[in-house]
């Protein structure tokens, strides 16, 4: 009797030891990290047709980032924490309007960097009313303002650029609900070109853009961000979500309504109508004399330059430094010939 | 308060009673974050030490009593204009039954409601100052005052009750020497809940609008990535709630010295 | 015998109660007369319908059925007029207020003149004098009853009903009540209706018992304790109270059915 038992035991216990190992094994091949690279890409906002995060969706879903050897994960942040993840590693790439990226490297002095402009022009601009009939932003002495967390330098500009005598205008805190500009509660407002007119428009109301490029205020829009190690460590993995996104702007360009296809796919809840035209306002600020000459994403030194001494004058920065810090244009410049891009 | 009785019978040893195991317990945990931080080296953009919290606190104190005043002054009048209503709301759904039933399906609507939803519409009603915040905590204070103020009034000893009707008391003597001091224990209870969210209302209340107050103050620190600042609010705010709580706690032992909770 | 002779009539009365369950019969045909000055208990098991009883004589309940004569006339009618003392097991005492601003609160509801020195006066005749600006939450279980007691004296009732005071007390303050009880009816004489379920109280404290059926509450028999007055702490050892207190045990162990 003893004996057959302890076969049995013997017999069992290899049993449980083959069985393991076929689980465990098949689970650890599975990770096809000889193949793929994997990343994880956080997109500063909601889910919404933002021309970086299309380029992402449209990259993921036609799978240009596979044929770059890529695994991207997409996720969203909700409010705002998505350069702390970058900075905590948990998130390798990020998006960050060019003001906003020049602001945190100033202070609290993040070790970032752009690798691509997506906002030739920048999204930064003010609306009034149309029927208040305001000819100029001299008229705005005497009104409301309302802008979002501070006030916003390109305003400054643009007071500055018009000779506007900024202590005769009252300037608000406001949330971002742009009834507060259709009840009358402000008169002009602080917005982002791609969203809240549209929204207005639905509303029934036509309204007034002051954009500071008008005046020729130095803007530029969103950028893809990474960290200063990122970018030493492994630039190929830059290069070629780069690659793969850039790729994603071409087909968007060529097939705008399956791109919005793409987009309500990731934001079922958002209006279509909105959507596209959140897109097609960012296409349009994406495109300059610079990117037909030298592809979509190009950025200059100059450009950076005159953000950088704009948001210095007007007390954005609390801390100066090299603007050259945060920027680079390696991978961009490397993905074109002359204006194509090179793909695979 | 209680005096506790020492074998010394010192006045001076209830301070050590109470105050010192608090505050013991708070420096062992600002010590263990300020080691955690140092250990990890976690960059200020992050999570700030609390020696950095306290610099930024210590550096422009008036930067912070200012603003905290603020948010204090629109706490304490939501706290006031809130309280009493449901108070004098309470009042007339315990006289009449029907009031009650016709009254209280609104107020827990009132309650269930989202502040975050209904914040954005109180801007636009109420515009950018004060207004707006100190309605959102009267509204966020006025359920649980409500509640606990019907509570106290109906729930008087039913043989008091039966003396009082055996005298022919009127309906405004049983309410006025009978169901009023009965519900002043119930009203304090409310009064601990209602205390602390005042506060949180009126900093959420400040997230919509306006640059003043803590809530503004947290916001803004927020978008600027400014964490010493967003925690020392943080810590400020805290401490203002500490401290009502401690004069709304020295007010029931004054005037409730009769009840259990007193 | 008139009706207008007793102090309290009661007559023919029943209440019937209306519960989610259905009707409740509390008591039924509850006919009893007490004299001016009289002490009676009532006595019967739980549930009798007692304390229906005591609430219809005081006017606090609308029986259902029949009616109670105070003085002559129906107590509903002229609830104002008739200070109706009572005290309940429960002393009830508004913590709030001190020893003797409890004492004086009904009396100044009823609309009394005078009822701060009445206050005294009664507080002093249970002999709490010197606790007077104390609060309830300071007093012992027997010494609040005292000031419930104080604050039925001080409405100058000429009926004093009382649903089992002594009930939530320990053995030696119950005795020592009793004694006071039975002194203050012996320097009052008020008609007092005292409902208790301890027949040994009853017994001691009574003129006569009227012993009640098990619910719905009727009835089953009255004795009247012809015992010496004023009664002393010895007197419960002599036979004729052992007798008294069998005979109630025996009127307590028939049905409601087996009327005497």
């Amino acid at each position: 009797m003893k004996r057959e038992i302890s076969v049995n035991i013997n017999q069992t216990l290899l049993v449980c030891i083959i069985l393991f190992i076929l689980t465990i094994v098949p689970l650890g091949c599975m990770d096809r990290s000889d193949e793929l690279d994997s990343i994880v890409f956080m997109a500063g906002y909601k889910p919404q047709a933002n021309l970086p995060f299309i380029a992402s969706y449209v990259a993921q879903e036609k799978g240009f980032f596979t044929v770059q050897n890529l695994n991207v994960e997409i996720l969203h942040s909700s409010s705002g924490e998505n350069i702390q993840l970058l900075m905590s590693g948990d998130v390798d790439i990020t998006t960050a309007d060019a003001t906003t990226l020049l602001k945190r490297i100033s202070e609290p002095g993040l070790p970032i960097k752009a690798f691509v402009l997506f906002g030739q022009d920048g999204q930064q601009a003010f609306i009034t009313m149309a029927d208040a009939e305001i000819q100029s932003p001299k008229d705005w002495e005497g009104l409301t303002f309302g802008y979002k967390f501070t006030v916003p330098p390109d305003y400054l500009a643009i007071l500055k650029a018009n000779q506007v005598d900024r202590s005769k205008i009252n300037e608000v805190r406001v949330g971002f609900d742009p009834r507060i500009l259709t009840e009358g509660k402000v008169d002009i407002l602080s917005v982002f070109k791609s969203n809240e007119p549209d929204t207005i428009n639905k509303f029934g109301f036509k309204v007034d853009i002051w954009d500071p490029s008008d005046y020729d205020i130095p803007s530029l829009g969103l950028t893809y961000i990474a960290t200063e190690k990122t970018i030493q460590n492994n630039p190929e993995i830059l290069r070629r979500f780069l690659k793969a996104t850039m790729k994603a702007i071409e087909f968007i360009q060529n097939n705008p309504e399956e791109a919005l296809d793409i987009v309500m796919k990731y934001a079922p809840d958002e209006d279509r109508d909105h959507q596209k035209y959140m897109m097609m306002t960012e296409l349009e600020d994406g495109r300059s004399p610079l990117t037909t000459a030298n592809g979509f994403g190009y950025m200059t030194d100059g450009q950076w330059r005159q953000l950088y001494s704009q948001l210095l004058e007007f007390g954005s920065l609390p801390n100066a430094f090299d603007y050259r810090d945060a920027f680079v244009n390696e991978f961009i410049t490397s993905l074109y010939e002359g204006n194509q891009l090179v793909w695979p | 308060m209680r005096y506790r009785e020492t074998k010394l019978g010192q006045k001076s040893l209830i301070v050590f009673y109470y105050l010192l195991p608090p505050i013991t317990a708070l420096l062992v945990v600002l010590v263990i974050w300020e080691i955690c931080i140092r250990i990890w080296n976690t960059p200020i953009y992050i999570a700030p030490s609390p020696t950095a919290v306290f610099n930024r606190i210590f550096t422009d104190p008036i930067f912070f009593l200012s603003h905290g005043s603020v948010t204090l002054g629109e706490a304490m009048s939501g706290f006031i204009l809130g309280a009493t209503t449901a108070f004098l709301a309470a009042l007339l759904m315990a006289h009449a039954r029907f009031l009650e039933r016709l009254l209280l399906p609104i107020a827990i609507l009132i309650k269930v409601t989202p502040i975050v939803a209904v914040a954005p519409m109180f801007v636009i009603w109420f515009g950018f100052g004060m207004l707006p915040k100190v309605l959102i905590v009267g509204l966020i204070t006025f359920f649980p005052v409500l509640i606990n103020a019907i509570a106290g009034l109906k729930s008087v000893n039913s043989d008091t009750l039966d003396l009082f009707h055996s005298v022919n008391a009127s309906n405004k003597e049983i309410f006025l020497k009978l169901r009023i001091p009965n519900a002043l224990p119930y009203l304090f209870a409310a009064f601990r809940i209602s205390i602390p969210l005042s506060v949180i209302g009126a900093v959420v209340g400040e997230w919509f609008s306006g640059d003043k107050g803590l809530g503004s103050v947290i916001m803004i620190a927020h978008s600027n990535l400014d964490m010493p600042t967003l925690f020392a609010a943080i810590i400020i705010l805290g401490l203002t709630g500490i401290i009502l709580t401690f004069i709304s706690s020295y007010f029931e032992s004054k005037l409730l010295f009769w009840s259990d909770t007193g | 015998m008139s009706e207008s002779l007793f102090h309290i009539s009661v007559n023919e009365l029943s209440h019937l109660f209306k519960t989610d369950h259905g009707n409740l019969n509390a008591i039924v045909n509850i006919n009893i007369n007490v004299a001016h000055g009289e002490f009676i208990s009532v006595i019967g098991p739980s549930g009798c319908g007692k304390t229906t009883l005591l609430k219809c004589i005081s006017g606090l309940i609308n029986p259902t059925n029949g009616y109670v004569l105070i003085d002559g006339s129906e107590v509903r009618e002229s609830i104002q007029e008739k200070s109706i003392g009572i005290v309940f097991q429960d002393p009830c005492l508004l913590p709030w207020k001190t020893v003797i601003q409890n004492v004086e609160l009904l009396a100044t509801l009823n609309g009394q003149n005078n009822t701060s020195s009445l206050a005294v006066a009664t507080l002093d005749s249970v002999g709490l004098t010197e606790f007077k600006d104390y609060y309830p939450f300071q007093l012992s279980g027997g010494m609040k009853q005292r000031v419930s007691l104080a604050r039925a004296l001080c409405l100058q009732p000429s009926v004093l009903l009382m649903d089992e005071p002594l009930g939530s007390l320990d053995e030696l303050t119950r005795s020592n009540l009793r004694h006071e009880l039975t002194n203050l009816w012996e320097s009052t004489r008020k008609t007092i209706v005292l409902v208790t379920h301890s027949i040994y109280e009853a017994v001691l404290l009574s003129d006569r018992i009227v012993v009640m059926s098990k619910r719905p509450g009727s009835i089953v028999g009255e004795l009247d304790i012809e015992l010496e007055r004023p009664r002393k702490g010895t007197i419960e050892e002599s036979k004729e109270f052992q007798i008294y207190v069998r005979m109630i045990k025996e009127l307590l162990t028939l049905d409601s059915s087996d009327e005497i």
